[in-house]
């Protein structure tokens, strides 16, 4: 036979592996941002308005209720059926961005409450306009107090990035099945994916739990 | 007048196009789309370099090349396969897809591409000697396949229920399982059994004889409403076994000799 | 939608079936739930406690809260396997989830431990309590009030996290699905139930969680 489905675990399933990595890490960076900022969107208006608050309740409790991997077969089928012209990484990012969004949008919320109604005023009395003091006081004072928060929600959407793997994009968790598929050397590929993840979500959350108590300290100084 | 005119202009820009069927709009985008299990060795697997390779990915590739195309291989699990094509994601599906009846209702199939025999998988100190030896071990399967179907009807047949059945969700992980022992014995393809027996890292696999099941004529899958594209996939398939195209892949990819005839006793 | 066909009658014909993959869910939740938060304890009160005590718990804390939850589900399934220790999947997606669980804790319980002051257990033991009396009847009491909001969450989390599971052979909600929509391919109709079972889930979950809080609250000075 000319072919061969199996081999031992070489360099190449590394460097597989790796590209998985830098996929996990791609769809973190896309639907990352997109979900900050539909988040960040979404959020004001919840904080602002009562009205957006009751209307755009319904999606985030749904989103936030239904297991992600099943939100992803579901979705995705829609977007076939639906017609829409999309591929495995487009569909991917959406559903990563719409769920993250759900999450971020309580957060960026809580961060807007969290500004003192007086710090707002004394800004507005200073003279400033709305939007300055949206700009100078408002998001600054809010992004101080959730940043934390923020960092740790980004952190559960690298590992929430492997459920995508059961709709086919190969990413790190996708890499490391089809690694074991040719090499059935099933613990050391997992432990080099295990390695892999932590060292993308490790630094991160040490550099959140910094600042976190440079910030407590901070506020006591 | 002028609102007569804004209809008739409306109405123009509105109308559907020109009808297009399945195969213009494949060739228009030059690339067919299609699903392969890439877990499914010899059938479908990534070769060394990781690029997708096997007996469904050449029949796709084939395909491709009479339509004058690029292949685009998407990978798709066993439960994925006719999700992916109802959700337009493939235009075509060649993943050693039993026709049944109850898929039928959702998807269209083509004439038999390939014929597999059922045979018990076990590892060689599990004393798994037949079929009916799996009777009250702890077996799997994969969920949403045809071997999976064999082994739950047996268990049926034994009175037993599905307790000691654990359904994975890809070929290779119920390997694994039963590599390990966490099952004794799986229904599978005669293709996948003679491999895996030669394969080094599943040394300890052996095939323990036929199952209770017919030949498993596989057939190519697409959309309902592609009925143009379904009588092309017939003829193409009609053309791969009179250019003995189907004999040479059969022997390159399963390496079991003539390959069995693409038809059933008694019937076409 | 444009040309898609709804069929439910083959949906709702399984929907017997689909209610016993959710009693597998709760089922699971629940025992993830009762491993996790002893465990979640014990680790609070490790990194309460010396050097080498807590070193262990903090590396603990950190693996599970780096690595996705579907990576931890395989290491334990087919990575043990490679040791020769077989489990089956409903064990296996118990522990790992349980464990999951207490590394997402531990943190919440150290807090909360700390906010009972030491010298209510000096005083309960003063008047003849036991070490073990005395953090049933005073510290675990108080500290149930501060932990509960984070506890609950978690455990509908452990909730959404146990459709995992599915991966590893798990036949609980989500894995019924998957298997009952193979069968007849109607994958949106079978998806679209199984969301609505899984909101359900969580709502009870939730609901159930508010009585027994107003309890909890009863009992607060």
């Amino acid at each position: 036979m000319s072919f061969s489905p199996y081999h031992e675990f070489n360099w190449t399933d590394c460097w597989f592996l790796l590209q998985g990595a830098g996929r996990t890490i791609l769809l973190m960076l896309v639907a990352g941002t997109l979900a900050t900022v539909l988040g960040v969107a979404v959020g004001w208006l919840r904080f602002a308005s009562r009205a957006a608050r009751i209307l755009t309740a319904p999606a985030i409790d749904v989103l936030r209720s239904v297991p992600l991997l099943v939100l992803l077969i579901l979705v995705s089928s829609v977007f076939g059926i639906a017609g829409f012209d999309i591929d495995v990484f487009g569909t991917a990012v959406a559903i990563l961005t719409l769920y993250a969004a759900a999450f971020a949008a309580e957060v960026a919320r809580a961060g807007f409450a969290s500004v003192d109604r007086r710090t707002r005023r004394a800004a507005r009395s200073l003279g400033m306009t709305a939007g300055q003091e949206a700009r100078h006081v408002l998001l600054p004072l809010a992004a101080r107090t959730v940043f934390p928060a923020w960092v740790s929600l980004m952190l559960a959407l690298v590992k929430d990035s492997a459920l995508v793997s059961a709709i086919g994009y190969v990413e790190l968790l996708k890499a490391s099945q089809v690694a074991v598929t040719q090499t059935n050397q099933p613990f050391l590929v997992f432990a080099l994916s295990g390695l892999l993840y932590f060292a993308i979500c490790y630094p991160c959350s040490v550099l959140s739990r910094n600042l976190e108590a440079r910030m407590k300290h901070d506020l006591a100084a | 007048m002028k609102k007569i005119l804004f209809v008739a202009v409306l109405s123009l820009i509105v109308s559907p196009p020109a009808w297009a069927d399945k195969i213009d709009d494949i060739v228009k985008a030059g690339q067919l789309r299609c699903g392969s299990m890439l877990d499914f060795p010899p059938a479908g697997f990534r070769g060394a370099g990781n690029e997708p390779d096997g007996y469904d990915v050449q029949v796709c590739r084939d395909m491709a090349q009479a339509l004058g195309v690029r292949a685009v291989i998407v990978e798709t699990s066993s439960s994925d396969r006719v999700p992916a094509l109802v959700a337009n994601r493939i235009d075509v599906l060649v993943a050693s897809t039993s026709p049944t009846l109850e898929r039928a209702k959702t998807v269209a199939f083509s004439a038999p591409y390939v014929a597999y025999a059922n045979v018990v998988l076990t590892r060689a100190d599990s004393g798994v000697t037949s079929f009916d030896d799996l009777k009250g071990r702890t077996v799997g399967g994969v969920t949403g396949t045809t071997t999976e179907a064999i082994m739950l009807a047996g268990l049926q047949g034994w009175g037993q229920g599905k307790d000691k059945y654990t359904g994975y969700g890809s070929e290779i992980d119920s390997y694994l399982a039963l590599t390990q022992g966490k099952v004794d014995g799986l229904v599978v393809t005669n293709t996948v059994g003679s491999v895996l027996g030669k394969t080094p890292q599943f040394r300890n696999l052996v095939v323990a004889g036929p199952t209770p099941s017919q030949a498993d004529l596989c057939a190519i899958a697409v959309n309902k409403r592609d009925g143009e594209l379904l009588r092309w996939v017939n003829l193409f398939l009609w053309r791969q076994t009179r250019i003995g195209r189907y004999a040479e892949l059969y022997g390159k990819y399963f390496g079991l000799g003539t390959p069995p005839a693409l038809t059933a006793d008694g019937t076409y | 939608m444009l040309d898609y066909q709804f069929h439910w009658r083959a949906v709702l014909a399984d929907l017997p079936e689909l209610l016993g993959g959710a009693v597998v869910t709760l089922q699971v939740t629940a025992l993830s739930v009762i491993v996790g938060v002893p465990l979640a304890v014990l680790l609070a009160a490790c990194l309460r406690g010396g050097a080498s005590a807590r070193r262990p718990a903090r590396a603990f804390i950190e693996v599970t809260r780096n690595t996705p939850c579907l990576f931890q589900l395989y290491l334990f399934y087919y990575g043990l396997g490679a040791l020769g220790l077989n489990l089956p999947s409903f064990t296996v997606a118990v522990v790992a989830i349980g464990l999951n669980n207490a590394g997402f804790l531990a943190d919440t319980y150290r807090s909360a431990l700390q906010a009972v002051p030491a010298q209510q257990t000096a005083a309960a033991r003063s008047l003849g309590m036991s070490f073990l009396n005395a953090f049933w009847h005073v510290v675990l009491p108080q500290m149930a009030r501060i932990a509960y909001l984070p506890t609950v969450n978690q455990v509908v989390w452990a909730m959404l996290n146990s459709s995992l599971g599915t991966l590893i052979g798990l036949r609980e909600l989500t894995g019924v699905t998957q298997f009952l929509q193979s069968r007849s391919f109607r994958t949106l109709e079978f998806f679209l139930l199984t969301a609505a079972l899984y909101y359900v889930l969580a709502k009870a979950l939730m609901l159930a969680a508010a009585l027994l809080g107003r309890r909890l609250a009863r009992g607060a000075p």
